[in-house]
């Protein structure tokens, strides 16, 4: 039920100890870079890189597979699209539709991009803990305090919806027994139908989420939270020398990426 | 105000040593108010709250006394006020008025009053599950702490202490449902009671969990007990009520009864005018009492039970 939730893989290798932020900071910095450079070759520094990180955390490809299968059919329907709609000299032409050099290579281009974009991504979302992942995004975004956007508060939401939704999965699998026990049909029928057998679902789910959101804050203020605290944390984020080797090596393969 | 109490002291230290509480069966016993070192930890007087929109009064003036080390047992019907009696004394409601509504030395009255009560009044409530904050076990229990900005190694001594105490070691790194009612409701409890505490005040703890994960729970707080912190067990199992100093019976938002254990028990027509019923030993033995065997004084346990059964022949 995890995993479904967050593709997250449990682990202790070199990349998993890495500090959140640190891989944040230099998943965006190579997406960023994979966006501007627009050759093959550039390309293949980002990949290679992927692939080495990827090979470093240990996660098994069965475990990568079942995250990426999903994002397949985008990949493939942008193949699609940019072979059938780019512009260029057509080699082969059928009904409407012209095939050129030019839109194989970009189509071709453009799907490998995303694909090493997805890779790098999914390095950073198999290794880090959601709640890591959490805090090292409340704490980047730390300046955007003065902007008063509430980024710990929001932080705090997250880690709470995280946790509740193992909760609130059991509890719309008793509703729904409990609907099912009084003649209750889910799943047949047509699209309309089966939206309008949801309602009776939903609605005692979000009466219960209400009560549990008012018994939760009487919880927590009895704790002595209040919005707007500087809090501290059982688990600080501590970067250190691998962090700064990490942000490095970043920094090499995208000065790399952009020269050949 | 007062100075907050030193949060490096264990939650139930008494400081004020050798004060107890006076017993007088009856109504509203209300302790005289003292003067100086032997204050009690919880002073309230004329406690009055309504929630918003409602017709009448959930508490209507109410008395209450808790000195430090004691413990004293609510009872009364759903609806009697015990609920919004425990979010009262954790300083998480603001009172309609009082003559005086003090918790831990901190004025409930006022703003700042209920901030610093949150300190050092501990409530744990009845469901476990909405309790519960963090992704894991030693998260959640740390979760007081991080809102009072504990140094991180601090936090890590007093986290590990608390686990080790209710049992939870093992369970460190369990997210929150995975764990049994009882485990939870230790989690919540070893949570309310990381930041030092003076009173705890508990709101059913026990009234959605299972047998064992009652008697897991009755025991810890049983442990705290012997420790010395003052409780205030708010509950509508008789049972639990019997071991307590004092028991406080509510009805309609109002103190119908102060005093020992057995006095309230003694009076059955007020128990079962409050919808209450007697401990399990208890109902036995005025059934016994139907049947022509009287048992005086009426035992409240099982062992009193059979100990005056062999006492009578």
């Amino acid at each position: 039920m995890k995993a479904s939730i967050a593709q997250y893989y449990p682990g202790d290798s070199i990349v998993h100890r890495l500090d959140a932020r640190a891989k944040f900071v230099a998943v965006a910095t190579l997406a960023v870079a994979l966006f501007v450079r627009d050759s093959f070759a550039g390309l293949a520094v980002f990949a290679s890189a992927g692939v080495v990180a990827y090979g470093l955390s240990g996660v098994p490809v069965a475990w990568f597979w079942r995250a990426f299968r999903p994002l397949l059919w985008l990949i493939g329907l942008t193949f699609l699209t940019q072979l059938l709609f780019a512009p260029g000299e057509p080699f082969f032409s059928w009904w409407i539709f012209d095939f050129s050099w030019e839109g194989l290579q970009f189509a071709a281009f453009l799907s490998l991009r995303l694909l090493v974009l997805v890779l790098i991504g999914s390095v950073l979302t198999l290794t880090t803990a959601p709640l890591a992942l959490t805090d090292g995004l409340a704490w980047l975004g730390r300046p955007l305090r003065r902007l008063r956007v509430p980024t710990d508060e929001l932080a705090l939401m997250v880690t709470i919806a995280l946790r509740f939704i193992p909760t609130l999965l059991v509890e719309l699998d008793q509703i729904m027994r409990a609907q099912r026990a009084r003649g209750a049909e889910f799943g047949s029928g047509g699209p309309i139908r089966r939206a309008k057998a949801l309602v009776p679902v939903l609605t005692p789910l979000f009466v219960l989420s209400f009560r549990r959101a008012d018994e939760l804050a009487l919880a927590m203020e009895a704790r002595c939270y209040q919005p707007g605290i500087v809090r501290t944390r059982l688990h600080p984020l501590r970067a250190g020398m691998p962090d700064a080797v990490l942000l490095a090596v970043t920094a090499a393969i995208v000065v790399a990426g952009l020269l050949v | 105000m007062k100075p907050l109490h030193d949060s490096t002291t264990p939650p139930g230290t008494p400081d004020d040593e050798g004060a107890t509480g006076p017993r007088t069966a009856g109504a509203a016993s209300g302790a005289a108010s003292s003067a100086g070192a032997a204050a009690p930890v919880i002073d309230v007087r004329g406690l009055r709250f309504r929630y918003p929109g409602a017709e009448t009064d959930a508490l209507g003036g109410l008395d209450l006394s808790v000195e430090s080390a004691e413990f004293v047992a609510v009872v009364g019907a759903n609806g009697s006020g015990k609920s919004t009696l425990a979010r009262l004394l954790g300083g998480l409601e603001t009172p309609a008025g009082a003559m005086r509504a003090v918790a831990c030395g901190h004025d409930l009255l006022t703003d700042d009053g209920r901030m610093a009560a949150r300190r050092e009044v501990g409530v744990l409530f009845q469901n476990p599950e909405n309790q519960l904050v963090a992704e894991c076990v030693e998260d959640d229990v740390a979760f007081g702490l991080e809102n009072l900005a504990w140094a991180p190694e601090r936090m890590r001594a007093r986290v590990d202490e608390m686990l080790a105490r209710f049992g939870l070691t093992g369970l460190r790194d369990r997210e929150p449902h995975l764990l049994s009612g009882g485990q939870k409701q230790r989690t919540a409890l070893a949570g309310v009671l990381a930041v030092p505490r003076r009173v705890l005040v508990l709101d059913e703890p026990t009234a959605m969990l299972d047998p064992a994960g009652r008697g897991e729970v009755l025991e810890a707080v049983a442990a705290l007990r012997r420790d010395g912190l003052a409780v205030v067990f708010v509950t509508q199992e008789m049972d639990e009520v019997v071991g307590a100093d004092r028991v406080v019976a509510l009805e309609r938002g109002a103190v119908v009864y102060a005093g020992d254990v057995p006095g309230l028990f003694e009076d059955v027509g007020l128990v079962r005018r409050l919808g209450l019923g007697l401990p399990a030993a208890g109902e036995l033995a005025l059934e016994l009492a139907a049947l022509g065997r009287p048992l005086e004084p009426l035992p409240l346990t099982l062992d009193a039970l059979v100990a005056a059964l062999g006492a009578s022949g």
